[in-house]
């Protein structure tokens, strides 16, 4: 299975001098295509600043972080942003739908910002509403959506431009479990079936009986890196 | 929680949203300053006009003058009358027409003047005066010798005469038959030229309330003035009364008239000029008030639209404080406190930006005219501290009021749903959607209604208190009508957006349709700002242009040539370089001649005596409205070029006589000696002469006139002393240099030894319209206020919504999108509001405008104009609103720049 991320010592701190906090340290991780990896550990391990910088949100205080070959550092900011938009798809805890926007609109969104034809895109928006199940809700907007059915429509978005990389964080956090799972599994199919690989933070433990891969993180270190599948 | 914790809660707000409080403060500053402004600015020129009848006046509270056919009458009649407590001083004096003044002994082709005989004793107190020449201190010193003169400026400079120069005098006994040659004369002195500020009145003895100046007076020793015209000491034509207290003018005028009986009539001069100046102007005050009001409003819009995204940003902040034990009356507490300062700072600051406004105010301000007071010549600077103390407590209080909905709604927020951001609910009321609009087309009518009214019931273009408020109404009205509109609007200039991002573009525009009470508020004060501007500089601009087309027609020839000389002079002023044609007319004024016709009669006709038919070639229009046998008009003209009797009567002076053409009609005049008459042949009624005739709607009421050739005007220009015709009418070539022809016709009448006063329709044009420029550049400016106050409201909402809308900011980061792109999300909100308010604003402006027009009951015969707008206007309006745009747009797209993602997405 070939790479698609990689970070190479990665240190990540906040704050200056004696107030800075350790958010990473010498994190040394690769991920490879099509793999589910589950990233477990408790609040302030790191989880999110690890999601952050692979998802190019942050930038390590030091350290090697390349996606798709490319390495960060060497990437200006319209490059990196270009990467972003191309290849890695975000999912949140919050859903953090677009308020004013549709399901559809906020699923075909990433698609209208790279810049693919209207047409097409809206083909891909109504097909994934209909694989996470929500075609029926395709003109409500997320308040008029469940928590569940808004989490499906993030995870429909995240894979909008079949990106590489997904990376959610806690994207279980504001469901009930039933639910949570049942998301879960959808992002799962998805994602093998267009070949992206998933990072995903969580406290759910469900998560890692979908997981190929699981990360332990404490105090900003990943403690062990195993196959659970 | 305490008051004081609560308290710097609010101030640790107001120091964390600096920019935000600014303007706040700047836009109360702003609307405070305009309205303190403008209300300095007219209390000043109101200031001038008192001081002005104050300084013309004198010591003249009440005058009485004859009411019989004999103008003069005995001090001693009612000498124990002026006895009274309630009279503080009192002066007699003798005024006349002077017929025969002149300063080289001939009395040909000289001027008369009215001839003022004082009391030198008392009557440096009746009058105000600046001395332009001579050596004396004061009139009452320079009249002791009773061989001394004085001239008023523009009659000695009509006689070239100067300090030192001898003047004759020559007068006729009022019993003698008319002479040719005063029976006597008398050399005086000219000690003093003076510039008269209206020491001298004369009033209609019909009319008491009606007063006017006397231009062009002698002024001499009351005995020289009473030997003058043969009267005796204790004769006099007019008594001048001084009171101990003004307020007692009405009683006082009411006893001595009732005291005198109806042979004489005493007029409440000073009192009636007060009166007039205070009715002028309180006009004047109500509109700036509704103008300040106006701008108050739209501060106000701005604060509430403000205050309402900031207790929307500000929930989360407001949840946690209610999860803590904050009670809703400590948040209800919080918000007021918060608005206390941005009260009390922008009130105060608005002080010395209201003195700036008032002191430009004061510059720009015309200097006009009122009644017969005069023309000031600078307005009097003045800024009461009652007018800054209610712009202030009122400026505070509305702070205030406007603050109670934001606090209100602030404790009303639910805490769980304000603790959970991703909950947030639009609440979009489809009654309000339906409602706004409605209301809004109810009042739209409702002020064009006003509007139609408040013109109709002014005869000016200048927009009375009635149809001030029907603007803020119809303005008001149109903004919540245009709010159907609104998804329609945002969507079509969403459309602008697309080539920054796309089909992102609809982020925009549904922030904009379904946040729909912030969007109305913001793009709705941009949108009255806007059409104020627009509407109020349009309408000056059309009456401007509208003006000036009735000034062309009014003033009727290229050239008006005042001078009192031969007719035949025509033939010399005809040979100057660029004249066209010159055509001699002499007048008979209204107060000395009547005409009568079958038993109808009317009073007051003024007469044109042509010297030559050439008269018509040198007006610009006439307009016959019916013709004897239906000659042609060339025909008309000529039988005026000789003395057979003819006449051409102003239409409506027709109808009134109830004469028609072919009629022969009787016209008179009244002097000193007994009544004249002669029979006049109607040959033709007309409706338009020199554009002067029934075109002027508003004056003609009363306004009677007609056309004879000045042969026939001849013996009552006799009867009346006078031979020569008053004023040349000269057309030009098209080639003509005006200036070079006023220097060379000059030149000729200096030359034949006149002295003569050339008014030029391109100069009196060019007054008129630098008199409006100054007026639309005080609409523009005023105006102009406005708009940078409805820009801060844009700017202010949009602002807040950065912080609101981080966490969206940050997911739209997250799935690609750049900083520029960020950016054009937010200022594209910014803008497009802008965009929605200018053309909201315009359009209702321009319609405004335009219904305006019709409601104005333009007072002429000419064409009802269109709408004008100037290019300064223009240039000025694009100007400010491309400013307020960018203004609007630039400080959030900034705030965005400065996001950091991972914070935003934490929220």
């Amino acid at each position: 299975m070939s790479t698609i991320a990689e970070t190479i010592n990665l240190d990540k701190k906040y704050g200056v001098k004696q107030l800075s906090v350790q958010a990473l340290h010498n994190i040394n991780l690769k991920l490879h295509q099509g793999e589910f990896v589950a990233v477990l550990g408790e609040s302030g391990s790191g989880k999110t600043t690890l999601l952050n910088i692979l998802g190019t949100l942050d930038t390590p205080t030091s350290g090697k972080v390349v996606i798709g070959g490319k390495d960060l550092l060497n990437l200006n900011e319209k490059a990196v942003v270009k990467l972003r938009r191309e290849k890695i798809g975000l999912i949140f805890q919050f859903y953090n739908l677009i308020p004013v926007l549709t399901a559809f609109e906020n699923v075909e969104l990433p698609m209208i910002i790279s810049g693919v034809p209207r047409r097409e895109a809206q083909k891909r928006a109504y097909e994934l509403l209909a694989e996470v199940g929500l075609s029926n809700r395709a003109n409500h907007r997320p308040e008029e959506l469940s928590g569940g059915q808004q989490q499906r429509v993030a995870v429909a978005r995240s894979l909008a431009n079949k990106p590489m990389l997904i990376l959610a964080d806690e994207p279980t956090g504001d469901l009930d479990s039933a639910t949570g799972e049942q998301v879960m599994k959808l992002l799962q199919k998805l994602s093998k079936e267009q070949g992206s690989t998933v990072l995903a933070a969580t406290h759910d433990a469900s998560i890692l009986k979908l997981a190929d891969r699981a990360l332990r993180m404490k105090d900003g270190k990943i403690v062990s890196d195993e196959k659970v599948r | 929680m305490t008051f004081v914790a609560m308290l710097k809660i609010s101030l640790l707000q107001i120091k964390r949203k600096k920019f935000r409080t600014a303007i706040l403060i700047v836009s109360v500053m702003l609307a405070l300053s305009l309205l303190i402004g403008l209300n300095a600015g007219v209390n000043g020129l109101q200031k001038t006009y008192h001081n002005l009848v104050g300084t013309s006046l004198g010591y003249t509270d009440l005058i009485i003058k004859s009411n019989t056919t004999t103008p003069t009458f005995s001090t001693q009649t009612f000498e124990p009358l002026l006895h009274d407590d309630a009279i503080a001083a009192y002066s007699y004096r003798v005024q006349y027409w002077m017929p025969f003044a002149s300063a080289n002994g001939q009395f040909n082709g000289t001027s008369g003047g009215y001839l003022v005989g004082i009391n030198p004793q008392v009557e440096d107190n009746f009058g105000s005066y600046k001395i332009v020449d001579g050596d004396y201190a004061s009139i009452s010193q320079a009249l002791a010798d009773e061989g001394n003169c004085v001239l008023e400026a523009n009659f000695a400079d009509r006689l070239n005469v100067h300090v030192g120069d001898s003047l004759m005098l020559g007068y006729f006994d009022i019993a003698e038959p008319l002479p040719e040659q005063p029976s006597q004369t008398l050399n005086l002195t000219v000690v003093y030229i003076i510039q008269d500020y209206g020491r001298t009145y004369w009033f209609d003895a019909k009319d008491p309330t009606s007063f006017a100046r006397v231009n062009s007076d002698i002024t001499v020793n009351l005995n020289v003035a009473q030997a003058l015209f043969c009267l005796k000491p204790t004769d006099t034509t007019q008594v001048y009364i001084h009171l101990t207290d003004l307020k007692q003018a009405r009683s006082v005028q009411v006893n001595l008239q009732n005291e005198l009986g109806s042979d004489y009539v005493v007029g409440n001069l000073k009192a009636t000029m007060y009166e007039s100046v205070e009715q002028n102007f309180a006009a004047y005050q109500t509109i700036t008030y509704i103008i300040g009001g106006m701008a108050l409003m739209i501060a106000a819009i701005l604060l509430l639209n403000t205050m309402l995204a900031n207790v929307s940003e500000r929930k989360r902040e407001i949840g946690i404080m209610r999860s803590i034990g904050a009670s809703k009356t400590q948040v209800f507490g919080e918000f007021i406190a918060e608005l206390l300062p941005v009260a009390f700072v922008g009130a105060l600051a608005s002080i010395p930006l209201s003195m700036v406004a008032a002191l430009a105010i004061t510059s720009i301000l015309p200097a006009g005219y009122v009644a017969n007071v005069g023309t000031a010549s600078a307005i009097e600077f003045s800024f009461p501290l009652s007018t800054l103390g209610y712009g202030i407590s009122i400026g505070i209080t509305l702070t205030l009021i406007v603050g109670l909905v934001p606090a209100l709604l602030a404790c009303k927020v639910k805490p769980v749903e304000a603790l959970y951001p991703h909950m947030r609910r639009f609440h979009t009321r489809k009654k309000g959607k339906i409602l706004l609009p409605t209301a809004g087309l109810a009042a739209v009518l409702l002020g064009l209604l006003l509007v139609q009214n408040g013109f109709s019931a002014s005869s000016s273009w200048f927009p009375t208190a009635t149809a001030l408020i029907g603007y803020v109404a119809t303005l008001t009205g149109a903004v919540l009508v245009a709010s159907a509109f609104l998804p329609m609007l945002s969507k079509a200039f969403a459309q602008l957006l697309k080539p920054f991002i796309a089909q992102a573009s609809v982020v925009v525009h549904r922030n904009i349709t379904l946040n729909f009470r912030r969007s109305v508020f913001s793009y709705g004060a941009l949108a009255i700002s806007i059409a104020v501007l627009v509407s109020f500089s349009s309408l000056v601009t059309t009456a401007a242009a509208y003006n000036i087309a009735v000034n062309k027609q009014s003033i009727g020839a290229d050239m008006q040539v005042w001078v009192n000389a031969p007719a035949t002079f025509a033939d010399q002023l005809k040979a100057v370089e660029g004249v066209q044609e010159v055509a001699g007319v002499g007048y008979i004024s209204y107060g000395q001649s009547n005409m009568a016709f079958n038993g109808q009669q009317q009073a007051s006709i003024t007469v044109t005596g042509i010297a030559s038919k050439d008269y018509f070639g040198a007006i610009y229009q006439t307009h016959l409205t019916d013709t004897l046998d239906d000659m042609p008009a060339e025909q008309v003209y000529s039988l005026l070029d000789e003395s057979n009797g003819s006449i051409i009567l102003q239409e409506s002076l027709a109808r009134n006589l109830t004469a028609q053409v072919g009629d022969t009609i009787i016209w008179s005049i009244t002097n000193q000696t007994g009544t004249h008459q002669q029979a006049l042949k109607v040959i033709a009624t007309a409706d338009l002469v020199a554009g002067r005739w029934e075109t002027i709607a508003h004056f003609a009421k009363g306004y009677y006139t007609a056309i004879v050739s000045f042969g026939d005007m001849q013996s009552f220009r006799h009867a009346l002393l006078k031979s020569n015709v008053d004023e040349f009418y000269v057309s030009l070539k098209p080639s003509a240099d005006v200036t070079q022809v006023v220097n060379d016709l000059t030149q000729t009448c200096k030359d034949a030894g006149y002295n003569p006063t050339i008014y030029t329709a391109k100069d009196t044009l060019a007054q008129t319209q630098a008199s409006f420029d100054q007026t639309e550049m005080l609409a523009v400016s005023v105006t102009a206020f406005f708009v940078v106050v409805g820009a801060l409201g844009i700017t202010a909402a949009t602002a807040y919504t950065v912080t609101e809308r981080k966490r969206e900011i940050g997911v739209l980061t997250a799935l690609g999108m750049n900083k520029r792109q960020n950016r054009v999300i937010i200022a594209g909100e910014a803008l497009l509001l802008a965009l929605i308010g200018t053309s909201v604003g315009v359009v209702s402006g321009l319609g405004l405008s335009l219904f305006a027009i019709n409601a104005i009951p333009w007072w002429a015969n000419v064409p009802t104009p269109s709408l004008v707008m100037s290019p300064f206007t223009i240039s000025v309006a694009a100007v400010v609103i491309s400013v307020a745009a960018l203004l609007s747009a630039i400080y959030p797209a900034n705030r965005i720049s400065k996001l950091n993602t991972v914070e935003a997405l934490r929220q």
